[in-house]
């Protein structure tokens, strides 16, 4: 095990980075995803309600190696076989649309439950005083909802860290990825696959524990 | 379908003003006009025929039995509720027109709700401010000082940094009052107001409640406090079954009511 | 007394019959563990049989040994962890014998095939060498010698290397465009691009030394198997069975050229 870790320790670290560079991309992006469709889900407009009801069945749908094989490998064989445009995607970049569609999804069902879960009374009152929807929904309405999401959203954020192991089978370097290399040059496998789990850990209890304090700021004023 | 409403008011605006016999508030504008309005939710019709005028400076409280309607006759009044027929007129704007503004009718039609529903992420000054500051009805240092006042004027000046889940129920519909005066409406909705209150707490919103009609604000109220209903409004109708059924001065309709059905449901709550 | 006497010996017969056997090897089964795909060493036949070289190697051993083993397909990973665990005697799945293998404490029997590893390329593409690979990006096949030879020489001519879990995927990022140019087993590559009819080529002038493959073990209580498969793999190269076998699967020549590579296999392992 120490071998391991003089030999191959900067190389996993390296990868750690490389997922947690992944992992904050792909939130960083499904949050904006997650927003807009979670949004068009509670909004009374049935083209928008449909629209997002696909969106979020549609990925839910479909395990997310075959979504990253599709964006990786299909998308860039469809443009330049059908459309004749030349554009191929990076590991990183197929990465991070697959996350961000994949936790987009998931993002969008968890801000229309949150949204929902705020008494309707609410918004109603904002709307007594003459406040336009969107504005209602910034200020009144929103503000609440996230606060009771952000369990949730922790947990999905934790869902989407690990998530990005599923990328290895695109050739992303995160630490799956590279753990696999180590146990191939090394042979050992039980070494590696423990040292990999423990990082995990780490960064996984860090997060939840920062999540913790944040949710505890949050509530300090109610 | 008219004709199972015995005690229906004229239709067009003009064609009389209605004076109550202890209507001495009423300067003869007609605030709120409502006509052969109709609320139906999928398969139920809740509201079938409702015709009445709100005039200027009157106090009308409106009672009936659970599910007669009444709650969703004042939601119509600012559209909180779609109309589904018939026409609603406030301060002669037609508030399901094609270029009707509903934002700009709400501005001057304050709400005040059973579950005050005070914003709970915001504090009390900031529950005051939000909509006159959003709207660009003052500036912020005008709109604390507006709230500042407001507050005072509920009794609540030292409750301005305190959040709605610190306070009581009887505060919070207080702060829910100032909250929606401080639009300064000319018409202000109660949706029972004390409902949901401790019975210690009733009197303090209902002391405010008569401060405002006593500085004359146009107020229709929803409640089951038939002595209030006696003491403070100008005209009381009674609704049941999603049909004005009765109404008149509050010595006309509760203590002498003519209809069966006013009587059945006085007879209930006295 | 005398009835425990009979007993006595009775049992310790039949100790010693199955100590024999076991010495003797008649009566232990291995359990072997091998890869997936990897083709043409191992992968399923359209009946879902695994085939392939290492297959056919190891059954030709342990009849010339005499000895009984289990297959078991469990996939690159699983089987270096079944290995480690005790679930596994050994593998065979195209592991090079490399020296930080043997450090790990795993030992290898002698190198049963000699493979160097290559790039290919797209079939239109001009690239003509490590020079011309220059900030593209290339792919290889996590923790493969082909992995470890374009990792080598990635900072020497400046490209890429993105490591793909198996090699579906790493060929079709190269015929996709997302690498230009892909590093694997230079028999591997041959055979797959000519069985899949994949429009690629492998560029002359690209392979390295390469190294042996050889069986794999983790434990020291498992130098039998090793000893029987050398002595077994000694036997069927020198009784043609062995190139029968490549021949079959890589084409004759490929075939000599694996029986005169057993002089320099065996020098690798002697240095």
């Amino acid at each position: 095990m120490g071998m391991i870790i003089t030999k191959y320790g900067a190389v996993l670290m390296r990868a750690m980075g490389q997922t947690l560079l992944l992992a904050l991309l792909g939130l960083f992006f499904a949050c904006i995803i997650g927003m807009i469709f979670g949004l068009m889900s509670v909004i009374r407009n049935k083209p928008c309600n449909i629209i997002a009801m696909i969106f979020v069945d549609g990925i839910r749908g479909v395990p997310m190696i075959v979504l990253a094989y599709f964006i990786y490998f299909g998308i860039p064989y469809l443009l330049n076989n059908t459309f004749k445009i030349g554009v191929t995607l990076s590991a990183l970049q197929a990465g991070t649309i697959c996350l961000a569609l994949n936790c987009g999804a998931y993002m969008a069902e968890i801000i229309r439950a949150g949204i929902q879960a705020v008494d309707i009374g609410q918004m109603e009152a904002a709307r007594s005083l003459g406040l336009p929807y969107w504005k209602s929904m910034r200020r009144v309405v929103l503000p609440q909802a996230i606060r009771m999401m952000i369990p949730s959203i922790i947990n999905q954020f934790i869902i989407t860290l690990k998530d990005t192991s599923i990328l290895s089978v695109i050739g992303f370097p995160e630490l799956v990825n590279r753990a696999k290399g180590v146990v191939a040059n090394t042979f050992m496998s039980f070494e590696t696959w423990g040292i990999v789990a423990v990082m995990y850990l780490i960064v996984i209890l860090a997060l939840s524990r920062c999540a913790k304090i944040l949710e505890r700021r949050l509530n300090h004023d109610r | 379908m008219t004709d199972k409403t015995p005690y229906t008011m004229s239709e067009s605006k003009d064609a009389g003003v209605y004076t109550p016999d202890g209507g001495h508030k009423s300067s003869g504008n007609v605030k709120i006009h409502v006509s052969h309005l109709q609320k139906v939710f999928g398969k139920l019709e809740v509201l079938k025929d409702i015709s009445t005028d709100i005039y200027e400076g009157e106090v009308v409280v409106v009672i009936g039995p659970s599910g007669s309607g009444k709650s969703t006759f004042l939601r119509c009044l600012n559209r909180l509720e779609e109309i589904t027929g018939g026409i609603v007129e406030v301060d002669g704007v037609d508030i399901v027109g094609k270029k009707t503004d509903i934002n700009r009718v709400r501005e001057h039609v304050g709400m005040v709700f059973q579950h005050f529903n005070l914003f709970n992420n915001l504090n009390v000054l900031d529950n005051l401010t939000l909509a006159p500051v959003e709207l660009k009805k003052a500036s912020k240092e005008e709109a604390r000082s507006d709230a500042v006042r407001m507050l005072a004027r509920v009794g609540l000046e030292d409750k301005a940094g305190a959040y709605p889940s610190q306070l009581s129920g009887g505060q919070k519909q207080r702060v829910a009052i100032a909250r929606a005066l401080c639009m300064h409406p000319d018409i202000m909705l109660f949706d029972e107001p004390t409902s949901a209150l401790d019975p210690e707490m009733v009197g303090e919103v209902l002391q405010v409640m008569k401060q405002l009609a006593a500085e004359g604000m146009t107020m229709v109220i929803v409640t089951h406090e038939m002595g209030f209903a006696r003491e403070v409004s100008d005209r009381v109708l009674f609704m049941d079954g999603g049909y004005i059924v009765e109404e008149g001065t509050p010595q006309e309709v509760i203590l002498n009511p003519k209809e069966p059905r006013t009587k059945d449901f006085l007879d209930k709550v006295l | 007394m005398k009835k425990n006497l009979t007993m006595l010996l009775a049992v310790s017969a039949i100790t010693a019959a199955m100590t024999t056997g076991a010495l003797a090897g008649e009566a232990k089964t291995f359990k072997i563990a091998t890869d997936t795909v990897f083709k043409p060493f191992e992968y399923p036949d359209e009946n879902g049989e695994q085939i392939g070289i290492d297959m056919e190697i190891l059954e030709a051993i342990a009849k010339d040994q005499g000895f009984e083993y289990t297959m078991d397909v469990l996939g690159w990973d699983a089987s270096i962890a079944a290995c480690q665990a005790g679930q596994a005697d050994g593998m065979i799945a195209g592991a090079s014998i490399t020296d930080e293998r043997k450090e790990n404490g795993w030992q290898f029997s002698d190198g049963y095939f000699y493979a160097t590893q290559s790039i290919a390329v797209k079939g239109g593409s001009d690239i003509k060498g490590f020079d011309d690979l220059k900030g593209q990006t290339v792919g290889a096949k996590i923790g493969t010698q082909g992995e470890t030879y374009a990792l080598s020489l990635a900072d020497e001519y400046g490209f890429n290397v993105t490591s793909y879990e198996d090699s579906p995927s790493m060929y079709q990022a190269v015929i996709g465009g997302q690498a230009v140019a892909c590093f694997e087993d230079t028999p591997i590559m041959i055979t797959t691009i000519e069985d899949q009819g994949l429009d690629m080529k492998v560029v002359e002038g690209t392979a390295n030394e390469g190294s042996p493959y050889g069986l794999a073990v983790f434990s020291d209580d498992e130098q039998e198997l090793l000893d029987l498969f050398n002595a077994g793999l000694a036997n069927i190269v020198a009784d043609g069975t062995y190139e029968e076998i490549v021949s079959k699967y890589l084409g004759e020549a490929a075939a000599a050229d694996a029986v005169a590579s057993f002089g320099t296999a065996a020098e690798t392992e002697a240095e």
